[in-house]
């Protein structure tokens, strides 16, 4: 089979189309079960109470901003070497996704402080730095809704993208270094002592539905890229006929 | 076809001379500098132990926001007025013609900044044993603030929104540098020495000042196609 | 475009001829031409006509990468491999609408400037230099001036000064021209079609595009009109359209 037919939003389109509801429906059910398993097997830690329930969304949500940080610089390398239409769109389509999920750590983040340390917002290195991720996924949707000639839009959002992902690892050691210096509060769950099984399990669905999320609402979206840009071609007009 | 030291040299006289021409510009920036430092005992009251306490942190701040100022003079005005085409069109190495330019922008605009530092250091009453650690971070640093805006200028060339947007896309990017610059005088304030802190920044000016022209000439092709 | 150098000694030293195939642009969403054929060789002028808005700056601005194409490919004409675009532009002197020149800047110093960049000048090239192609064109007292204070037409005549420059050294043998006689009077066109002459009877080559037919010169000249290349297909399927809803509104 050759993969990369689909390289072209013609033959990428009625795929897309296809695969989408069986994304759709594994995060309702990977969501249903890790919530359950969160929220309903997972025992009761004995020195946060029921608030550190939190973490099956907090820490699926920073993993999940993160990740797809990275799946956005990658199609953006084939965006800037190979020009491929279809990577631009994928990293627009994601990008939407990956913002909601830093918001999403960071606003989870920000519950689980309040009862636990006392404030609202504590400048842990790993919030921290899910803010500047944040930020910078603003950034590039920013750069992209500015610029008004398509292909510029995807070639600058890819470069900016690049820029990024090679600061993250700097922008991270530094945060750390710089909390370890001002001897910060630590939100760290792998520090803390063994988490009991039905705890990892229960991130670990909780992780798999973010991403099943990721890739359906991602899906979607360039779909809807796909029939705006190409709608002067035949088979998009044929289509929306 | 010029090589790419003539380049950078052609570049660099270049825009030397046109800033000589619109003093103004540098002026700006330096008096940016300033009035922003100016802002932060205004806003927090003129106790010693507080001012000296930010006194770093402020100065670093206000100067990651006055290099951030002289960014639009870096290639818009080349841009409108047919100059930086005509620079891509020519074939010479435009990445050392674009390091030519960050770095008149940075002995223009950055550079000043360094200098006039032991002033505002006296203001914030920071320990004079701190002054020259400051120096040296912000020495190291502003390079590295310009080349990271270079890059984002050249990407929102010519957008309506482009100061806005760059600042945007720069403070994130700057984060690293921040940290590390206003680290080296809390550092040394504590007893420890500023050393690493002083070595990661010269690591970064130097690996900012070998790829940023590269980085920011794609980005400037990008734009202008 | 392929990476290929093998056109570009051809290029530097005397040029060959650029050939351009199939090639198509789009300005945005609209495509401003497809299927464009041209050939050019040593010697040769290619005059681009066409109305406003037809592709012609886009064209000539697409031969040094400063637009994208959609498609299509250039190519030396000796070698028949495609050329690397940098090695095309280091070949080429774009003059575009922009007056390119610095206006802060005196008329000696923007051109000095240019010069460089043209490769006409090594560097410190002596003043006498610049102020004989400033005589040459007519701005021996505009010398000092502040480009921002000269005429519409005095800029024009500066860009002259330039192609005077760079024919002493001929490293750029493709001029590539955009409206180049646009606020020149009789004097100044005259002296356009005289540098233009000069360098292609050395062997030069030049692509004009301009709204108004010049006449001049002699050597091979190929005219061509950019609206022959405008897409035809959409223009029937709106109408086609247009048609279909009709007797769908009617039914």
């Amino acid at each position: 089979m050759n993969l990369f037919r689909y390289a072209a939003p013609q033959t990428f389109y009625p795929l897309a189309q296809r695969l989408q509801p069986f994304f759709a429906v594994a995060a309702v059910l990977l969501a249903a079960a890790g919530l359950y398993v969160g929220f309903g097997l997972a025992p009761t830690d004995f020195q946060q109470g029921e608030v550190y329930r939190i973490i099956f969304i907090h820490v699926p949500a920073a993993w999940m901003a993160m990740f797809i940080y990275l799946v956005m610089a990658g199609y953006s390398v084939l965006t800037l070497v190979w020009r491929s239409r279809l990577s631009a769109m994928m990293t627009r389509a994601l990008a939407p996704t990956g913002a909601l999920m830093a918001a999403i750590a960071l606003f989870t983040g920000s519950i689980w402080g309040k009862p636990t340390w006392g404030a609202w917002w504590v400048w842990d290195a790993r919030l921290t730095s899910t803010l500047v991720l944040l930020f910078l996924y603003l950034g590039y949707l920013a750069l992209v809704s500015a610029i008004e000639d398509t292909q510029r839009a995807d070639r600058a959002g890819a470069l900016l993208l690049l820029v990024g992902v090679v600061n993250v690892p700097i922008i991270y050691f530094s945060v750390r270094w710089w909390n370890t210096l001002h001897q910060g509060a630590s939100v760290s769950l792998t520090t803390a002592p063994k988490m009991a099984q039905t705890m990892l399990t229960g991130m670990l669905l909780m992780s798999l539905a973010a991403w099943m999320y990721s890739i359906a609402t991602a899906l979607h979206r360039v779909r809807t890229l796909i029939l705006d840009r190409e709608r002067h071609t035949r088979w998009v007009r044929q289509l929306t006929r | 076809m010029m090589d790419p030291s003539q380049a950078f040299m052609w570049s660099l006289r270049r825009d030397l001379g046109l800033a000589l021409r619109r003093p103004a510009d540098g002026l700006n920036v330096l008096g940016f500098f300033v009035l922003a430092c100016s802002m932060f005992p205004l806003a927090i009251g003129p106790q010693r132990e507080w001012l000296m306490r930010i006194g770093a942190g402020a100065i670093w701040v206000a100067a990651l926001l006055a290099v951030m100022m002289a960014l639009p003079r870096l290639f818009e005005h080349d841009h409108g007025d047919g100059t930086l085409d005509a620079m891509v069109a020519s074939g010479q190495p435009l990445a050392a013609i674009v390091a030519g330019k960050i770095m008149a922008a940075w002995l223009v605009a950055g550079l000043p900044l360094v200098l006039i530092t032991p002033l505002l250091a006296m203001a914030f009453s920071l320990p004079v044993d701190s002054i020259p650690i400051l120096m040296a971070a912000l020495l190291l640093g502003t390079p590295v603030l310009m080349c990271i805006g270079a890059i984002a200028s050249a990407l929102t060339l010519g957008l309506k929104a482009g100061p806005t947007l760059v600042t945007l896309l720069c403070l994130p990017l700057y984060v690293p540098v921040l940290v590390f610059g206003a680290g080296a005088v809390e550092a040394h304030q504590s007893g420890l020495q500023g050393w690493a802190h002083l070595a990661l920044l010269a690591a970064g000016m130097l690996l900012a000042g070998l790829v940023a022209p590269f980085v920011a000439s794609l980005a400037l092709r990008i734009s202008v196609e | 475009m392929t990476r290929e150098a093998a056109a570009l000694d051809a290029i530097e030293i005397e040029f060959d001829g650029l050939t351009g195939q199939d090639l198509a642009l789009s300005r945005g969403d609209r495509r401003l031409f497809e299927h464009l054929h041209f050939k050019i060789e040593a010697g040769g002028l290619l005059v681009l006509l066409g109305p406003n808005g037809c592709g012609k700056s886009s064209l000539l601005r697409a031969l040094i990468g400063l637009a994208p194409l959609q498609s299509g490919q250039l190519s030396g004409s000796r070698s028949g491999s495609s050329i690397e675009p940098d090695a095309l532009r280091r070949a080429t002197l774009f003059q575009g609408h922009a007056s390119a020149c610095k206006g802060e800047l005196s008329a000696m110093e923007n051109l000095a400037l240019s010069a460089r960049l043209d490769d006409a000048l090594i560097d410190r090239a002596p003043k006498s230099v610049l102020s004989d192609a400033l005589a040459v064109v007519g701005l021996s007292r505009q010398r000092d001036i502040e480009a921002r204070r000269l005429s519409q037409g005095q800029r024009q005549r500066l860009h002259l000064a330039r192609l005077a420059l760079a024919l002493r050294t001929q490293t750029r043998p493709l001029w590539l021209m955009d409206e180049p006689s646009a606020a020149l009077d009789d004097a100044g066109t005259a002296l356009l079609l005289q540098l233009l002459d000069t360098h292609l009877s050395r062997g030069g080559a030049a692509i004009v595009a301009t709204h108004l037919p010049i006449s001049t010169t002699r050597g091979p000249r190929t005219v061509l009109n950019l609206q022959d290349f405008a897409p035809k297909r959409h223009a029937r399927s709106v109408q086609a359209e247009m048609a279909e809803s009709a007797c769908a509104d009617g039914s």
